[in-house]
């Protein structure tokens, strides 16, 4: 009984998936990375991932990132699920918390990237469908517009204004308060 | 050096990510975003965006408070948020006292009458209601929604209930009326004796738990229960302590009945529910020091705990150098105004989307018109329901 275990958990470790990235760059990542992205993971249930998953639409730089990114959080998902089968007596939830802090502290520093980059993982997750971390970094976008003028935004973000100065002019005009 | 890469141009799906991400408790933020760009704009303008905004919330955000100066007859607006859309004085013509301020509506007494005016401050929509027919000189009233659930997000323009509860003048027995938007009528009133050791004055905010309200009494340490099912009043113990910073009921997440009262520079934080012995009281979950959260210059000798905000579980406390709200989950303490006397305050919790209609000038709204993007447009504040809307711009 315990070789036949010792010998699912090998297969387990041993399930890997090769990502390549846009300029045809090969990742290996275990499964249990990979399938923080919905995409890979319906790619995987559908037996599509033999021979690698191409990802055309990501470079190498913005995937070795987005892995990292995967990798942390996957160690944590699996953290969870054995502390919920555990006791929750004061040491685990101690110890819960130490890991909870030590990936708020991951998030932050991954998120220290220039704006360019920031809208790349974006894409990137989005694309992907890895919904922590489009939380992580639409939610840094969404914070960084925080009592901005629309010209400041624009100016941050690159956006171009295709509103015609009528329409910006309603827009200020029935929303007065917010521009004051 | 190489100038900074530009961030590559964002499609749709993307764009209304972080729009979504947009806090609400500063809501010109949202407001702003929309003048960045036309796709933003669209994204923004969008009725299904907008209801996807609310949803990705756990509650609406606290936007302000109103309150009441002594003589004063003109009910006050303070803005916990740097822009707001409401007015800081006399948010409504023809209100008088502020009764209440729960699920996105304000409930007042209207000036030289014993009606009653129901107030949508977001959609600007006032409605007056007769009182019930009983006068009394203490009562309160409650305003709220009768959408079932806890969260309240999108039920501003739902049916309402106002509750009203009334002190007979000459002896000790208390009415409850209820009023509903969906009859348009007030109920069959239902009363009770109240013990002789009890004295209600209705003039402290009351709490909505779960499918009751409850209201502290003036004499006695007992709180009145008026239940909504069943249509009874009932009293249960207080805690037994007496709080020289005040005490206020509030809901806590667990859905049970709580109470924060300050006693001794201290925020005591309890919680009623059955205790190990199988039977019903007051369990303290949490006392917090109030210098550790208030301001260095002694603030806290002289504090009050004077409202609660449900849902963004916001305690507002008084000081002798001004108001300050204490976020209970994050433990975040932010001064919301200066010294003053704001008791009691109706903290004001809604959402302030900019509901903006991209609609064709000139042209009357049929289908084919809505389906073309427009370079014309209006900006409006949602009406209530059976309103006929703005008039069109000249």
């Amino acid at each position: 009984m315990a070789s036949a275990g010792s010998g699912d958990e090998k297969a387990a470790a041993a399930a890997m998936i090769t990502l390549i990235s846009s300029d045809n760059e090969k990742f290996e990542v275990t499964e249990a990375t990979a399938t923080l992205s919905q995409t890979i993971r319906h790619m995987i249930e559908d037996g599509c991932t033999d021979g690698g998953v191409p990802l055309p639409n990501v470079t190498s730089k913005i995937l070795a990132r987005v892995i990292e990114y995967c990798k942390k959080h996957a160690t944590a998902a699996a953290g969870e699920e054995g502390s919920s089968s555990s006791f929750s007596d004061a040491a685990f939830l101690e110890v819960d918390r130490a890991f909870l802090e030590e990936l708020e502290e991951f998030d932050d520093a991954f998120l220290e990237v220039d704006r360019a980059t920031l809208f790349d993982l974006i894409l990137a997750a989005n694309y992907l469908d890895i919904k922590g971390l489009l939380n992580l970094t639409c939610q840094k976008v969404a914070d960084s517009v925080k009592g901005k003028t629309p010209e400041q935004i624009r100016e941050m973000y690159n956006i171009v204004n295709d509103l015609t100065p009528e329409e910006e002019a309603e827009i200020r005009r029935e929303t007065q308060w917010a521009f004051e | 050096m190489a100038p900074p890469r530009l961030p590559p141009e964002l499609i749709r799906d993307v764009a209304e990510e972080i729009l979504i991400h947009i806090p609400p408790d500063e809501p010109a933020d949202l407001v702003r975003a929309s003048a960045v760009c036309k796709a933003w704009l669209r994204i923004v303008s969008d009725p299904a965006f907008l209801r996807r905004y609310r949803a990705f919330r756990r509650s609406a955000p606290l936007l302000g408070f109103l309150y009441q100066v002594d003589f004063d007859p003109s009910p006050r607006f303070i803005s916990t948020a740097e822009a707001s859309p409401l007015p800081q004085s006399a948010p409504v013509s023809g209100a008088s006292s502020v009764l209440d301020s729960r699920h996105g509506r304000v409930l007042f007494t209207k000036r030289g009458s014993s009606n009653f005016l129901v107030w949508d401050p977001i959609a600007d929509g006032c409605l007056e209601l007769q009182a019930p027919e009983l006068w009394h000189t203490f009562y309160s009233a409650v305003v709220l929604c009768t959408v079932a659930g806890r969260d309240h997000r999108d039920c501003r323009n739902g049916p309402f209930l106002v509750v009203y509860v009334g002190k007979d003048d000459l002896g000790n027995s208390i009415c409850a009326y209820v009023y509903s938007s969906e009859t348009h009528a007030w109920g069959t009133p239902v009363s009770a004796h109240l013990e002789d050791d009890v004295y209600f004055s209705g003039t402290d905010r009351a709490a909505l738990v779960g499918d009751a309200i409850y209201w502290k009494v003036v004499l006695g340490d007992r709180i009145l229960k008026y239940d909504l099912i069943k249509h009874c009043f009932s009293m249960i113990d207080g805690t037994n302590i007496y709080y020289e910073g005040g005490q206020i009921l509030m809901q806590n997440e667990d859905g049970s009945l709580g109470l924060a009262g300050v006693s001794n520079s201290r925020l005591h934080l309890w919680s009623r529910m059955v205790n190990p012995e199988g039977v019903t009281g007051w369990v303290q979950q949490r006392v917090i020091k109030l210098k550790k959260i208030l301001p260095k210059n002694k603030a806290y000798i002289r504090a009050n705990v004077i409202g609660f905000a449900e849902g963004v579980r916001v305690l507002f406390m008084s000081t002798d150098v001004g108001t300050f709200t204490f976020e209970l989950n994050s433990g975040r303490v932010r001064k919301v105004s200066g010294p003053g006397k704001y008791c009691p305050i109706f903290p004001f919790i809604s959402f302030c989307t900019p509901e903006i209609q991209m609609t064709p000038l000139g042209l009357s709204l049929q289908e084919e018109h809505w389906s073309v993007p427009s370079l014309n447009f209006f900006f409006r504040r949602q009406l209530p329901r059976g309103s006929k809307g703005l008039p069109p711009r000249s």
